[in-house]
């Protein structure tokens, strides 16, 4: 199943891009996605929560010579992902309805095939491959559809991106030497966890570590690695950039906990300091950077690497909240601020302009994409009942228990401020007030549509219920989660006590 | 052994019964490339046949998996580079036909070196892959940039010819014999190594050095490269190198594999190898030619060839041959859409190919494929080449020479993505006609397309067979 979940948008992808019909293209992408959201959904209900671990497995050779297989599989780390990876891009499609080249929609599913092989794969060249992969359609998706600047943008996100690739591939090489010891080179995830020389607190494992973490670290984007993500989130197409913001900043994290904290426990305990500072730098650089924009949409991309801080403190928490929440929040990320980048596109149409001087009273002109707005506003500021709050909520009383960030954790409650501060003034200098009389004598300010109110239907009502009702959403995580706790558990008896079940939530 | 003799005869009398009869061909150009074409397909197939054939033809000529797979690589080269020619056969002066002789020589001098025995037949076949490649590049006698580049090609190559055949002489008198096996018989025999030996090893490897354009040795290369004509640029590219970075693999392993001489030839590949990436990579960034861009990739991606041969192992040397082949289809590719895209009237600089995409998506498509092979993008050839030699490479305790060699594809990305980004990102002004490409060199691309992308995702199949052809050669190499 998961292969299909793979190899349909692929094929799909090959179709489109050879297909004279914009609309055949369209309407296949539509499907595609469609049919793999539906299908990682039953994924998802029908993963067995009691025993854990990879389920719906699927294991080939592929060079055998070397010790690369193809082996995909389902956790409760990767499930979320997996579904988000279709449903923005059924979403993103649903958007962008009216494109007319077929290979806008191509490059979409080529990219929807690449991210979910990144969530499945457990074979690390695999993960490497598909990694690399997910660049080329989002550099073509940037670079060929974005605005003004793309070809800079996109230029700028290939190169950073293709520097830590590299870093990745010679560190999963040495990984995969270093921990067969001389004996038969396997890149099996599987076999890999808890091996221990790459556990061990060496030197190797330790340059090993840093090889993986600076490939993610500037995926994710931590400071000062995040300077791409500005540029390539306001010149990328709307559609591009809900994928980006969406799914594709959420390779890094997962990238950490499933890589670096499973295969590198003590590595990470000494990198600990160094990843706490840049977290918290991220959240406070990227909330006061963000209060200065002047453009709407470099205001929400800046905002990006606040949560993304967020994240990458939980996960410098080595705890069971701190990393369970740095997933609910990349989960609640993906989300929240794809609806809003989805709206502020249509508002960038309506409006033809993002600069928010421009923009005034956009609820009274147009309520619902206004009160959509407000509500997605609000989820970024993090507000209680819609999901962005609960991860990093949890993220933080993560990085409080463990003595070792707890000044972190105080450090990063400024950023909080910061970013409600942000989110709650922009509210007030584009929904609040009246239009300008030009905004209004010069352009149609049409209220949403039928086919946008379907596009962000299904990511306002899944912001809703994460924010309500975390249960629905937190057993998976904790399922998914647990190798990584059980490795940190191993190393060090102060995060021992610290990791386990997350209750009361 | 029959099989064997009958694809490299094919090549021999394919060339032949084109030059006899070249005068008779002025009225009818088809003949002698469908003749070409026929000789370089059915030579691929006999060689195919003969790939777990044992023995030697006379002595000289290995017959086993190794050889059969270069005879492969080679014929296929020649007939893609026939395939580009009959594109534009007015460009290439084919009325006189003799091209499609030398193209099948060119295989056929390749095809010798990487099944010599002897020091003898290798040089033999070295000679006659230069000389025809010589003749290729200056073929357009009346432009400057072509004879200027063919006297270039011709000089240093015959300096390094000179190098080569001295060094040889000294090798035979330090081993008493041209076969490698006797060499490495004496050498293992003798306590101390013949003292005369180093200077020899030292001039074999100089003159490699220049034939492959290894730095400091490649200045030749990009001159050689933007000067001839674009196909035969494709094949001078690779033919000639592939042959000889497998026939230096197998001579260094099988002749001198002797360990205290080992570790001299390894430490001299190792620095040859690091250079050769780095300046090869650092010139090709600011080129405005693409000529001569794909020229010092060429340079940059034999450096990281060379990467397997320092190995020295049975692995390294596996790992050699399938990045010769992954190299051999992607380059020819390259310069196959360069040289479709200029009969098509578009220019040579990289600037010419502003929204390519946008103007002919086919010809922008393939050129993106085979660059971002090059480049080394995973499930391409490039990228399954790249990963054995540096495998290869850590396995031999190579660290530093494996992490080198990795840091340079961040350079190598820069200038693909370069061009890459002119073909897609960036539009074209209004007034550029539009492109028509010859369906004879499409066809030609997509068949090395489908090769690149077959290669690259089951890497596996075509290293099997590889790394089968080495067996014979495994004794020799169970030291390391």
């Amino acid at each position: 199943m998961i292969s299909l979940l793979i190899f349909l948008p692929l094929v799909g992808a090959l179709v489109a891009a050879f297909s004279r019909h914009a609309a055949l293209s369209r309407w296949l992408t539509l499907a595609v996605s469609g049919v793999a959201t539906l299908v990682s959904l039953g994924l998802w209900l029908g993963y067995d929560l009691v025993a854990g671990g990879f389920q719906y497995l699927q294991a080939y050779d592929w060079i055998p010579s070397v010790g690369i297989r193809y082996v995909v599989g389902l956790d409760g780390l990767s499930l979320p992902f997996v579904f988000l990876t279709a449903l923005l891009t059924f979403v993103a499609t649903l958007t962008e309805w009216k494109r007319t080249d077929s290979g806008f929609f191509a490059l979409f599913l080529l990219l929807q095939a690449a991210l979910t092989a990144v969530f499945t794969a457990l074979d690390l060249v695999l993960f490497f491959v598909a990694f690399e992969l997910v660049l080329i359609p989002m550099f073509f998706i940037i670079g060929v559809w974005g605005y003004d600047r793309r070809r800079y943008a996109a230029v700028k996100f290939l190169l950073y991106s293709l520097v830590g690739s590299v870093f990745l591939f010679v560190a999963l090489l040495a990984a995969g030497f270093v921990a067969a010891e001389g004996g038969v080179v396997s890149f099996d995830y599987r076999d890999l966890v808890g091996n221990a020389a790459l556990a061990a607190n060496t030197t190797t494992a330790l340059l090993i570590c840093l090889g993986f973490i600076v490939a993610f670290l500037i995926k994710l984007p931590a400071f000062p690695l995040h300077t791409w993500l500005p540029h390539a989130h306001t010149q990328a197409p709307t559609a591009g950039s809900i994928l980006l913001a969406g799914v594709l900043l959420k390779m890094g994290g997962y990238g950490m906990i499933r890589f670096n904290i499973a295969l590198f426990p003590d590595a990470m305990l000494t990198l600990q300091p160094l990843l706490a500072t840049l977290a918290v730098v991220g959240i406070l650089y990227g909330g006061f950077v963000a209060l200065g924009q002047t453009d709407l949409k470099q205001l929400i991309a800046y905002s990006s690497v606040n949560h993304m801080g967020f994240t990458l403190l939980g996960i410098a928490s080595l705890t069971a909240f701190g990393v369970h929440g740095a997933v609910y929040q990349m989960v609640a990320h993906g989300v929240i601020t794809g609806l809003l980048f989805m709206l502020v596109g249509m508002l960038s149409v309506r409006t033809h302009t993002r600069t928010i001087a421009a923009l005034t009273g956009m609820y009274t002109a147009m309520p619902v994409l206004g009160g959509l707005l407000w509500l997605a506003m609000l989820g970024g500021a993090g507000m209680p009942g819609l999901a962005g709050f609960v991860g990093e909520f949890q993220a933080l009383l993560g990085a409080f228990q463990n003595p070792a960030t707890t000044a972190f954790a105080a450090a990063a409650v400024i950023g909080i401020l910061v970013n409600g501060a942000l989110m709650l003034w922009t509210i007030q200098r584009v929904l609040q007030g009246e239009p300008t009389t030009q905004m209004r004598e010069n352009y149609d300010l049409e209220d949403l549509g039928g086919l946008e109110l379907a596009a962000a239907a299904p990511l306002v009502f899944l912001a809703l219920l994460w924010g309500l009702w975390p249960p629905s959403l937190t057993p998976f995580i904790d399922a998914g989660v647990q190798p990584a706790l059980q490795a940190i558990a191993n190393v060090s008896d102060l995060a021992g006590d610290l990791a386990g079940k997350v209750t009361g939530f | 052994m029959t099989f064997a003799l009958i694809a490299l005869l094919l090549l021999v009398f394919g060339g032949g019964t084109i030059l006899l009869l070249a005068t008779r061909f002025d009225t009818t150009p088809l003949v002698p490339a469908a003749i070409g074409l026929g000789a370089s397909l059915l030579a691929l197939m006999f060689f195919a046949l003969s790939y777990s054939a044992e023995g030697a033809l006379l002595g000289m000529y290995r017959l086993d998996g190794l050889s059969a797979t270069g005879g492969m690589t080679l014929s296929l080269v020649a007939a893609l580079t026939i395939l580009g020619v009959m594109a534009d056969p007015n460009r290439y002066y084919a009325g006189r036909s003799e091209v499609y002789a030398l193209i099948l020589y060119v295989a056929l001098g390749a095809t010798l070196m990487i099944g010599a025995n002897n020091l003898l037949l290798l040089y033999v076949g070295i000679e006659m892959a230069s000389y025809s490649s010589y003749i290729l590049v200056g073929y357009y006698r009346d432009d400057r940039y072509s004879t200027e580049a063919a006297g270039k090609y011709f000089v240093l190559g015959a300096v390094a010819s000179a190098f080569l055949l001295y060094g040889f002489s000294l090798i035979f008198g330090a081993g008493g014999g041209f076969y490698y096996d006797q060499i490495a018989a004496t050498m293992a025999a003798s306590e101390v190594i013949p003292v005369v030996l180093w200077p020899g090893l030292a001039l074999v490897l100089v003159g490699f050095g220049f034939k492959l354009a290894l730095v400091p040795f490649h200045g030749w290369t990009p001159d050689a490269y933007q000067g001839a004509p674009t196909m035969f640029a494709a094949l001078v590219s690779v033919g000639p190198k592939v042959g000889a970075v497998v026939a230096l693999g197998v001579l260094l392993t099988r002749a001198l594999g002797a360990d205290d001489i080992a570790v001299v030839w390894q430490q001299a590949l190792v620095w040859l190898a690091i250079l050769t990436m780095t300046v090869g990579n650092l010139q090709a960034l600011n080129q405005t030619n693409i000529k001569r861009l794909l020229g010092y990739s060429s340079v940059a991606q034999l450096g990281t060839i060379a990467v397997g041969v320092a190995a020295g192992s049975v692995q390294g040397l596996g790992a050699v041959a399938f990045y010769g082949l992954a190299y051999a289809i992607t380059n020819v590719g390259a310069f196959t859409v360069v040289a479709a895209l200029s009969q098509a009237g578009l220019g040579e600089e990289v600037e010419d190919y502003k929204g390519l995409g946008k103007r002919h998506w086919p010809s922008a498509l393939l050129f993106t494929l085979f660059l971002l092979s090059l480049a080394g993008v995973p499930l391409l050839a490039g990228f399954a080449g790249k990963l054995f030699v540096f495998k290869s490479a850590v396995d031999a305790g190579l660290l530093t020479l494996a992490v080198v060699a990795v840091l340079n594809t961040v350079l190598a990305y820069f200038y693909y993505v370069r061009v890459v980004v002119q073909m897609w990102l960036v539009d074209a002004e209004e007034d550029t006609a539009s492109v028509h490409v010859h369906p004879v060199a499409l066809t030609a691309l997509a068949v090395g397309a489908v090769g690149v992308v077959l290669v690259g995702t089951f890497p596996g199949v075509a290293l099997e067979v590889v790394r089968g052809g080495l067996e014979p050669l495994v004794p020799f190499l169970a030291s390391r």
